[in-house]
C-alpha cells in the first residue's frame, strides 16, 4: 500500500518507516532538509519530499492511505512551539478528501494516562473530530507514554483510561499503526494501547 | 558461673584498654631500635603516622580533598563524564562549567547560525541496543537502581562522510563510520575480561575500531564484533620467526583475518623508548602462543626495528606489508624531533611511498607502565604536535594520502573536536576506555595489583570484572563521544564532525588574546627564525 507519512522523522515516525518498509508497504513523507530527507530514506521511506513550508500536496497524491502522527505540523521539529497544529490536521484532511484517500490511522498526542484535563490541553483532542468525519476509515491510537526500548510485540487495548504511568516502546507504537491499516477490525474505532502481554496481531483482531 | 558474670566487666574493659597499650609499647620498642628510618627513631608511633597518610593519601585526594576540576591524569569531573556515559547513558550537567575560563586554552568557534538537528549528516538509520541504569532512590549511603534495556542512535558517519584508510592505495581500504576508536592496548597489559568488554562494547556500538597493541591478536581482541588494527612493536609479537626475525608466513595468516583491517608499526613511541621487557612468568601458554613466543620464557624488545634504521627502509617495508597484506599499513609516532619528522615527510613526497595513516601518540598519552621520566618529558603534547604534522603534510603536498590519527587524554567529545580541527581525521582513546570498563585510577597498572580487574591479568582481581556488564558501558560511552562530536558540529555550523577544521578554533590566552591555529603555527616558524639566527652567531667563548 502507498502510505503518506505524517511526521516520519519524529520519534514513533522513523519507527513506522522502518517497519512499513519491512511489511512491504511504499512509505511517503516530508523532510525539512536533503539531509533529513536522505536519512529517512536510509530507515526506510521509498520516497521524501523537501519542503520547509510543509507543502504535501505533491507527496500526497496517489496515496491510498495515511497515517498521522500527531505533533507534525508546518513548525514541527527542532521548531515546535505548538503541541498539535489543528489547522494542519484540518489541511491535510482537506488534501485527503479531494484525492479521494479513504484510510487515515491517526496516532493522538494525548496519552492513556492522562488526566482528562491534561488531554484536552493545546486542543490535542479536536483533530480528532475532523478525523471522525465523513468519508475517512479511521483508526484513532492512543497509547501510553513512549520510550526507545526494543519492541516487545506484545500489547493489550484497554477501555477506560488509566492513572497508572506506563511506557510502551515507540518500536510497538508504530507496530500497531501500521498492523491498522490493513487490519478491519480497527476500522473506524478509537483504541487505547499499553504494553503488555498479547501480540499486537492477535489484540488488534480481538478488538 | 556466678563469679564469671561478676568479673567478666572487669575482664572486659582491662584486656579492652590492656591490648592497645601492650601493641603500642611494642611498635614504641620496635620503631626505637630500628635503623632504617631516622623519623621513625625520633618519634615513635607519631611517625608511623606519617607512613600512614602517605598510604592513603592518594585516595583521599580523590575522594575528599581534591577539587572536581584538579587531579591528573584525569580530574574528578572528567572521571565522572566517562562514567556517567557508559553507566547512565546520560551527559547532561547542571549548573554551568566548572572550567576555569580565566586559564589560556582552546575554545571552538561557534557559529552564529548554528545547524538544526535536521541539517546534519548523520547517519542513525540503524539503531543500537544496549543497556542503561536508571537511579530510582539514592541515599547517603547507598544508591538504589536497575539496569534497562534501550534502543539509542549510533551516530555513525554517512557513507559519503566515512573516513578510509588506505584509499586508492591498497586492495582493502578500511572504512570507518565514527571517529572514535580504541588506542593501543594490548593483552596481557590488560586482562582478558577486560580485552573482551572492550572488543563486544566497541562491536556493539559498530562503526568503530579496536587497536590490538603490540602484544599481537589474542582471542579476546577476537571476542566482539568489532574491526581492529593490529600493531607491530619492534618486538614483531605474532609475526615472528622462532629465532626473532619478522615472519612474512605470520603476517600473511593475520592479513588474512576479516576482522583485521589495518596494521601500525610502531616506531619509537614515548612508553617503550627504553625497549619492551615481559618476564619470562608472565609469558603463559596463551601468551606465548598469541605472540609467538616461547612460554615461560624472558622476551627483551629493542626500542626501536633492529633492520629498519631509515626511513627509506621503513618505508620499503611497509610497500611490501602493503602488497601482501592487501590492507592499510600506518605508523605510531611520538613527535619530537620535527628535523627528522620533515626529512620523513620530504621522503614521502620524493618517493612516493610512506604510510597510509600516522597515529600521533602525545606525550600525555599512556596506560600502563612505563618510567616517570619518559612519561613526563619525552614528546610533545597532542595539541602541539598534531598541528605540525598536519602542516608539514600539507606544505610538500602529501596529506591527501595520508589520515592521521591522535591520542593523548582526548576523552571528551569537545577535546576530540579540538583535535579533528587541528587536523586530525580520527582519535584514538586508551585510558577512558580503561575508565569505561571499571578503572578508578588506581595508578596500579604496572603491578598485575589494578582492585578492580582491568589493568591485571590475576584471575582473582579479573573476577571483579564482569564482561556482560561493562561491555555495554563501552558502547555507550563511544556512541555518547560520537553523539557529542556531532553537537559541537552543530554549534561550530557544520553539518559534519569530519568537516571541523582550524578555522573552527580559536586560542584564547591568559590575558584574553585570541589567535587561531594556523597563527600559532606561523609563531613557531617565526620563532624557528629567531633560534636559527642565534645558531648562526659566534660560539661563545
Amino acid at each position: 500500500m502507498k502510505v503518506f507519512v505524517f511526521g516520519g522523522g519524529g520519534e514513533v515516525g522513523e519507527y513506522l518507516l522502518r517497519k512499513l518498509a519491512a511489511e512491504n508497504h511504499e512509505a511517503i513523507t516530508i523532510a525539512e532538509t536533503e539531509n533529513r530527507a536522505e536519512e529517512l530514506k536510509m530507515i526506510g521511506a521509498s520516497r521524501v519530499y523537501v519542503s520547509k513550508d510543509y507543502d504535501f500536496i505533491e507527496a500526497i497524491s496517489g496515496c491510498e492511505a495515511i497515517i498521522y502522527v500527531a505533533g507534525a505540523n508546518p513548525t514541527a521539529g527542532e521548531n515546535r512551539n505548538v503541541l498539535v497544529d489543528k489547522e494542519a490536521v484540518a489541511r491535510a484532511m482537506e488534501e485527503a478528501r479531494k484525492q479521494g484517500i479513504e484510510r487515515v490511522v491517526y496516532l493522538s498526542p494525548a496519552r492513556v494516562d492522562e488526566s482528562a484535563k491534561s488531554q484536552e490541553t493545546g486542543d490535542k483532542k479536536i483533530p480528532e473530530e475532523l478525523i471522525k468525519q465523513d468519508v475517512f476509515t479511521y483508526t484513532i491510537v492512543y497509547s501510553s507514554r513512549g520510550v526507545h526500548k526494543p519492541g516487545k510485540g506484545m500489547i493489550d487495548i484497554i477501555t477506560s483510561p488509566s492513572k497508572k504511568v506506563m511506557e510502551i516502546p515507540y518500536e510497538d507504537v508504530a507496530a500497531v499503526l501500521v498492523e491498522s491499516l490493513t487490519n478491519k477490525a480497527t476500522y473506524n474505532k478509537t483504541i487505547k494501547v499499553i504494553a503488555g502481554n498479547t501480540s499486537i496481531e492477535n489484540a488488534l483482531k480481538n478488538i | 558461673m556466678g563469679k564469671i558474670t561478676k568479673y567478666l566487666p572487669s575482664a572486659l574493659v582491662g584486656s579492652t584498654i590492656a591490648a592497645p597499650l601492650a601493641y603500642i609499647a611494642y611498635i614504641y620498642q620496635k620503631d626505637n631500635h630500628q635503623k632504617q628510618h631516622a623519623v621513625l627513631r625520633n618519634f615513635p608511633l607519631l611517625g608511623r603516622v606519617r607512613y600512614m597518610a602517605e598510604h592513603v593519601g592518594p585516595e583521599l585526594r580523590q575522594y575528599l580533598f581534591s577539587g572536581d576540576n584538579e587531579g591528573l591524569p584525569f580530574s574528578r569531573m572528567q572521571y565522572q563524564d566517562i562514567v556517567k556515559a557508559g553507566k547512565y547513558n546520560e551527559r547532561l550537567i547542571g549548573f554551568g562549567s566548572s572550567r576555569n575560563f580565566a586559564e589560556d586554552g582552546f575554545y571552538i568557534r561557534n557559529s552564529l547560525f548554528p545547524k538544526l538537528r535536521t541539517e546534519l549528516k548523520v547517519d542513525n538509520s540503524q539503531k543500537v541496543t544496549t543497556y542503561q541504569y536508571v537511579i530510582d532512590n539514592e541515599g547517603l549511603m547507598s544508591r538504589k537502581e536497575h539496569r534497562e534495556e534501550i534502543l539509542t542512535d549510533p551516530y555513525y558517519l554517512r557513507d559519503e562522510d566515512a573516513v578510509v584508510l588506505g584509499d586508492g592505495y591498497c586492495r582493502q581500504p578500511f572504512r570507518i563510520k565514527g571517529q572514535v576508536g580504541m588506542s593501543a592496548m594490548s593483552y596481557g597489559a590488560l586482562g582478558e575480561n577486560a580485552i573482551t568488554a572492550l572488543s563486544k562494547g566497541l562491536g556493539i556500538a559498530g562503526g568503530t575500531w579496536m587497536n590490538t597493541g603490540e602484544g599481537g591478536i589474542s582471542d579476546h581482541h577476537l571476542a566482539g564484533d568489532t574491526d581492529l588494527i593490529m600493531q607491530i612493536g619492534p618486538g614483531l609479537f605474532g609475526v615472528r620467526t622462532p629465532g626473532g626475525e619478522f615472519s612474512w608466513e605470520a603476517f600473511k595468516e593475520k592479513a588474512d583475518m576479516e576482522k583485521v583491517k589495518a596494521f601500525e608499526v610502531k616506531l619509537a613511541q614515548g612508553a617503550k623508548t627504553r625497549g619492551g621487557h615481559l618476564e619470562g612468568q608472565k609469558v603463559t601458554e596463551e601468551i606465548a602462543r598469541i605472540r609467538l613466543i616461547e612460554p615461560g620464557k624472558t622476551v627483551n624488545s629493542p626500542n626501536r626495528f633492529t633492520e629498519y634504521d631509515s626511513f627509506e627502509k621503513l618505508f620499503g617495508f611497509i610497500e611490501e606489508m602493503r602488497e601482501i597484506g592487501g590492507k592499510p599499513v600506518g605508523m605510531k609516532i611520538v613527535v619530537g624531533d620535527v628535523e627528522g619528522l620533515e626529512e620523513m615527510v620530504q621522503i614521502m613526497k620524493d618517493s612516493g611511498k610512506g604510510p597510509d595513516f600516522i597515529t600521533i601518540d602525545g606525550g600525555e598519552g599512556g596506560t600502563g607502565a612505563t618510567y616517570q621520566e619518559l612519561a613526563d618529558s619525552v614528546g610533545l603534547p597532542i595539541l602541539t604536535a598534531l598541528p605540525i604534522v598536519d602542516e608539514l603534510l600539507r606544505q610538500y603536498g602529501v596529506r591527501d594520502r595520508v589520515k592521521l590519527i591522535a591520542s593523548g587524554k582526548l576523552i571528551t567529545p569537545d577535546k576530540i573536536a579540538i583535535a579533528l580541527s587541528m587536523g586530525a581525521d580520527l582519535v584514538n582513546i586508551a585510558r577512558g576506555f580503561m575508565i569505561s570498563v571499571g578503572c578508578i585510577m588506581a595508578g596500579v597498572c604496572h603491578t598485575n595489583t589494578c582492585p578492580v580487574g582491568v589493568a591485571t591479568t590475576d584471575p582473582d582481581l579479573q573476577d571483579g570484572l564482569v564482561v556482560g556488564e561493562k561491555m555495554y558501558r563501552v558502547a555507550n560511552y563511544v556512541m555518547s563521544l560520537r553523539a557529542g562530536l556531532f553537537n559541537v558540529a552543530a554549534a561550530a555550523g557544520v553539518e559534519s564532525p569530519t568537516m571541523l577544521e582550524r578555522k573552527h578554533l580559536t586560542h584564547k590566552d591568559i590575558q584574553g588574546r585570541i589567535s587561531s591555529v594556523g597563527s600559532m603555527l606561523h609563531k613557531i616558524e617565526q620563532e624557528e627564525r629567531k633560534e636559527k639566527d642565534v645558531e648562526d652567531l659566534p660560539v661563545k667563548n
